[in-house]
């Protein structure tokens, strides 16, 4: 001010220039003009300032209110099952002029039905019913479309590949088939090389050498009656002493172990060791005798000694010798050092090794070669896999026997044939696989409106015809023969806005007749072939917005969604209460008495806090299970921390002012300074800082629904006895819509947006809300 | 500092010895669900015994064994009898007989859990997920795809992060940074598996861009790159939005402090004074806090890894831990790996702060 002022003027001020203002009157007892703005309506004012915060208030609230009021007051179902209205796409209102959001669903990959391809157009159609070859697993979700929906115009036929479900489904065709196998040599087969006769009158018997250094723990000595490879246990040597050892020389009476035997067969000799727990390498000696021959040592096949498993066609293939058949094996990928053993059954009913296969490429195994055999024979084909090494894969593209000079195969699996060849005999663990597999299929446009309330063909008994003529009487006028069809008529409304129940009469089917006993007069009896108005039998004149959609079971996205929130936000509001609850009485006590409680308080919540979601998500599966009670309890386990943090903060703020040290001079206890003083002072910092809690718990909530280990679909829960909680969430709906992405979209898309603004929105009330009580923290996240 | 840092690691192996005990104890002492073939079961249960965990005997009381025969014994909760049929060695008879194989006391299993890792590293046999295939064979196989996945992010998410926090800062309160702090905020409060469900509906399902689901082992090439671009993302853009928020803070703070006026006034010119002293000053927090991200990201990895079928550690836990077969060896040792990971995460970060910036000193006396 005093630079407004030159320093001459300055020196012409004297004394009487200044005077008191109001030097007689008193002031102290004088009103505000204005009136004294309260803590609360402070707060109000600064969260109003932010428009963004206001209007993301206004959403959250109206999501809630949404969330509570569209369950109740819905007309369409969300909850049962509703075979016609399955897999509606999002319909509304205005946006349906302009072709979004119309009811049609863009449709792709579905498989075609073969027998639907027009020769002119080259194009198939889908399947209109479960197809029989279906798996059982997959007859359930299959989804069938009504050809007369379909836009025709857009149906375009391709090739995709075959996933999920390839070993399985006849209708994928080409690519290869993986044979893998993995584990440890703890059971190690030996094999004769030899095929022996064991005559009852000659009392053969098997001997086994175990070395004295060995730790084999079990031994099983399997001969094969039929002459095939199945093989059967006759004497199993087993140490119930415990010891991690048997060795010795077993001598096994072939005829008096299996007495009810008593004819001779060809086999053989085949002998298990195993030893459960350790990897073994096992040296025996294997030996045959009988009368005639007391005791020969049998060579015994050393490469099946190791890993082996055999594979087996599930089909027969004819092999001739005048011909010189050979099998050919298109092999892609093999592990390196593993040997492919061919085996075909020879004139002994023995599967014979015919040809050994190391690396990839196509092989071709000349059988007569290796076999005896002068004639026609039928074999399934096998094939070995055998190793050093602990894992093994062959990635398979075709089988085929060929008679030489042949062009044509007449034997020839690949795909799904190949993908059928299963396990014949083997130990340890196995998969199959199918790779690269591709399935015809169809992508078009579908009305699921058109399909759900269109015109549909039925078949009515003459009692239920008449019944829906009488009920829907004021709204059908029979038109005699339209279409020129003159077995039906049709029906015609007065009102176009309320359709007859049906468009027209095909035909009436005579089904006999009979005489009435009380009148005596013949009755007949009709069946008529009908269309009926699904949409008007459903008792919707003009098809009704599913703004949402409908899921598979035919439940109302849009109400579904809102309910799912519902649960969430329950779930959310009950943990976040519980956590804030503990979390305010631990931080307390931890805050209020400090000093070694306080430490030994702060160590605890450290040891609680650092657990990873993982431990305590097993813990509570193992304990509890699945379920609403264990979802609630992962929630608040460690979910207190954040609030006895700040909670103790606060109390050591308020705990050393001198209202509590008044308070504790007149005598107040713990208890009384805890919840009458410094509590109070605290609660608003601590409420408005754990209120991001909500958020956080609906996140984790949703994240573990959909991972499955949450509530689930037909699940309800009553908790404290009063409120009562769905099983379906957000998480729930997400984990759902995940197996029908390609195709309905909209079922992750919807609850993913939901939960998406539900977030955001309470993120943003969160952080204004704690901006607005404490001015302080603004900014800070 | 030195004291400090030594009791710092004794409280890491205290917490950690104490949530894998609890964990064990606990996981333990639920219903066992062995290998549901009998091959595989009976193989299991040796192996159980050989590791300690089990007794096996076998029954003597006739009036069991007759039970047995029948089947009206009734099903014991945590142990098995299994019914096999040999030859004794000495006596030359086939006998039928039952052995039994009963859980040793919680205690002894403990102490013989903690032996086999400690003596042999073995951490036990899994019963469902790959039946009798050693614990830690299986994780040797899905840790480095889940590492390198969540390295890829880390590398991903890091640069872009910085950069755009940068920009923030630097543009603060301009279009820029509004745009950039509304993008932070929508991502920061999106659940990373909705917008990984989002990205995989979009690029993976509608556009047909990418890959709908993680390529089998044995896919190469061009195949192997683009699988992980989604999963990269979806774990990213949390992190990204985190990161940016961060760096936006720390150097909005930096920019307006007093160091950075008097280096302007010595006479360095703007882009000088950001980047000499700007950013080297908001660096120092970001790193601990990075660390820490670290963690959220692989344990966030877990549902993305469920979404996309990635074959990694959270994909075999969450088939380990399949309602009513569970595979609790299985699921101990992927709890011991992320317990261990976090643990040693957090050691790191509280270590951090008092070497990237000397001005803290830990565990000073207050």
């Amino acid at each position: 001010m005093a630079a407004n002022y030159n320093k001459d003027e300055l020196k012409n001020f004297t004394s009487e220039d200044f005077a008191l203002v109001d030097k007689d009157e008193k002031i102290f007892d004088k009103k505000f003009e204005t009136k004294p703005v309260g803590y609360f309506r402070d707060a109000m004012s600064r969260f109003a300032r932010n428009k963004t915060n206001v209007i993301a208030s206004i959403i959250l609230f109206t999501m809630i209110f949404l969330a509570v009021i569209v369950p109740i007051t819905t007309t369409k179902a969300y909850t049962g099952v509703h075979e016609d209205i399955r897999n509606l796409s999002p319909r509304w209102p205005i946006f349906e002029r302009w072709g979004i959001m119309d009811g049609r669903a863009r449709v792709s990959e579905v498989r075609v039905d073969r027998t639907t391809i027009d020769p002119e157009t080259g194009l198939g159609l889908p399947y209109q019913t479960v197809p029989d070859y279906l798996p059982a697993e997959l007859r359930t979700t299959f989804v069938t479309y009504r050809h007369l929906h379909i836009d025709m115009d857009t149906l375009t036929n391709e090739v995709v590949p075959c996933t999920g479900f390839g070993t399985r489904d006849s209708a994928c065709y080409g690519g290869e088939v993986i044979f893998g196998f993995q584990g440890e040599h703890r059971l190690i087969t030996v094999m004769s090389d030899d095929v022996f006769t064991f005559d009852p009158d000659e009392n053969p018997f098997i001997n086994v050498v175990i070395p004295a250094n060995s730790n084999v723990r079990n031994m099983s000595v399997l001969v094969s009656l039929d002459g095939g490879d199945n093989y059967t246990k006759i004497d199993t040597f087993f140490d119930a002493a415990g010891a991690d050892a048997l060795p010795g020389t077993y001598q096994v009476e072939v005829f008096d172990v299996m007495n009810d035997v008593t004819e001779a067969f060809d086999s053989r000799i085949k002998v298990e060791f195993s030893n459960r727990t350790a990897t073994i390498h096992e040296d025996v000696d294997l030996q045959f005798g009988d009368a005639n021959t007391p005791v020969s040592s049998v060579d015994f096949d050393t490469t099946s000694s190791n890993f082996n498993t055999t594979i087996a066609s599930q089909n027969v293939a004819e092999f001739d010798s005048s011909e010189n058949s050979y099998i050919e094996f298109v092999i892609d990928e093999i592990t390196e050092g593993a040997t492919v053993a061919v085996l075909v059954l020879n004139q002994y009913d023995v599967y014979q090794r015919v040809g050994e296969i190391t690396e990839a490429g196509t092989h071709q195994i000349f059988v007569f070669d290796s076999l005896t055999i002068t004639d026609e024979f039928n074999s399934i084909i096998r094939f070995a896999l055998l190793s050093e090494s602990d894992d093994l894969e062959i990635t398979l593209e075709s089988v085929s026997v060929y008679h030489d000079g042949e062009e044509e195969p007449h034997f020839h699996e690949y795909g799904w044939a190949l993908a059928r060849w299963t396990r014949a005999s083997g130990e340890g663990t196995g998969y199959k696989s199918r790779i690269n597999a591709e399935i015809l299929s169809a992508n078009f446009i579908y009305d699921t409106y058109g399909a759900a309330f269109g015109e549909r063909r039925r078949t009515y008994g003459g009692r239920e015809y008449d019944r829906l003529l009488e009920e829907y009487a004021d709204r059908c006028e029979i038109v005699e023969h339209p279409y020129g069809n003159p077995d039906g008529w049709g029906f015609d409304s007065p009102d176009p806005e309320r359709p007859c129940v049906f468009t027209r009469v095909e035909e009436r089917i005579d089904a006999g007749s009979q005489i009435d006993p009380r009148t005596g007069e013949r009755v007949f009896f009709y069946n008529y072939r009908v269309f009926i108005n699904f949409g008007v039998l459903m008792g919707y004149d003009t098809p009704p917005y599913y703004i949402f959609g409908t899921n598979n079971m035919g439940q109302d996205m849009f109400a579904l969604t809102w309910f799912g929130l519902r649960t969430s936000l329950m779930l959310g509001f009950i943990a976040s209460f519980i956590n804030i609850t503990v979390g305010i009485i631990y931080g307390s006590i931890s805050g209020y008495y400090g000093g070694k409680v306080d430490l030994v308080m702060e160590r605890f919540s450290e040891l609680i806090g650092r657990i990873p979601w993982l431990v305590t998500l097993s813990i509570f599966m193992a304990l509890i299970g699945p379920g609403a009670l264990s979802l609630i309890l992962i929630l608040i386990v460690s979910g207190w921390i954040g609030v006895a943090g700040v909670t103790r903060t606060q109390f050591y703020r308020y705990k050393g002012r001198e209202y509590v040290l008044a308070s504790r001079t007149l005598g107040a206890k713990d208890s009384r300074l805890i919840f009458r003083h410094i509590l109070p002072n605290g609660i608003g910092t601590i409420i408005t800082a754990s209120i991001l809690m909500i958020p956080a718990v609906i996140f984790t909530e949703a994240a573990l629904s959909y991972l499955g280990f949450g509530i689930g679909h037909g699940q309800s829960f009553k908790l404290f006895g009063i409120l009562e909680l769905s099983g379906v969430s957000i998480g729930v709906l997400l984990s759902d819509g995940q197996a029908a992405m390609l195709n309905r979209p909209y079922l992750t898309i919807f609850p993913a947006i939901v939960i998406s603004i539900l977030m955001i929105t309470f993120n943003l009330f969160g952080n204004a809300l704690r901006d607005a009580f404490n001015p302080s923290l603004r900014g800070s996240e | 500092m030195l004291r400090y840092t030594l009791i710092r690691i004794v409280w890491i192996f205290i917490m950690m010895a104490s949530i894998l005990s609890m964990n064990f104890i606990i996981l333990k002492s639920a219903p066992v669900y062995p290998p549901t073939e009998t091959d595989e079961r009976s193989q299991w249960y040796a192996r159980q015994v050989s590791d300690g965990f089990f007794t096996e005997r076998v029954e003597r009381d006739p009036a069991v064994i007759r039970q047995l025969d029948e089947g009206t014994y009734p099903r014991m909760r945590n142990g098995e009898y299994l019914r096999e049929t040999f030859r004794d060695p000495i006596t030359n008879e086939r006998r039928t007989q039952y052995r039994i194989f009963e859980p040793v006391p919680i205690g002894q299993q403990y102490f013989a859990w903690v032996t086999n890792i400690a003596t042999e590293w073995n951490w036990g046999t899994s019963s469902r997920v790959q039946p009798n295939r050693p614990v830690f064979d299986i994780l040797a196989e899905r840790i480095p795809v889940t590492v390198r996945l969540n390295i890829t992010a880390l590398f991903f998410y890091i640069p872009i992060g910085f950069a755009l926090g940068i920009w923030a800062a630097l543009r603060k309160d301009k279009l820029t940074d509004n745009v950039i702090s509304i993008g932070v905020m929508i991502f920061i409060s999106i659940p990373s598996f909705v917008v990984m469900l989002l990205l995989v509906l979009t690029f993976g399902y509608q556009l047909g861009w990418l890959p709908r689901r993680f390529p089998p082992a044995h896919a190469t090439g061009a195949v192997r790159f683009t699988s992980m671009v989604l999963p990269v993302l979806g774990l990213s853009f949390n992190s990204i939005a985190g990161l940016t928020r961060l760096t936006r803070a720390e150097l909005t703070e930096v920019l307006t402090s007093e160091f950075l006026l008097l280096a302007r006034t010595k006479g360095l010119n703007y882009r000088q004074s950001v980047i000499r002293h700007a950013m080297r000053n908001s660096m120092v927090p970001l790193i601990p806090s990075i660390i820490a991200s670290f963690v959220g990201l692989l344990s966030g990895s877990v549902i993305i890894e469920r979404i996309y079928s990635i074959p990694g550690t959270g994909r075999v836990f969450i088939d380990a831990m399949e309602r009513n077969n569970y595979d609790y060896d299985l699921i101990l040792g992927i709890t011991a790996f992320y317990t261990v990971i976090g643990l040693f995460a957090v050691l790191l970060v509280d270590l951090s702060y008092g070497v990237v910036d000397p001005r803290i000193r830990m565990g000073a006396r207050k």
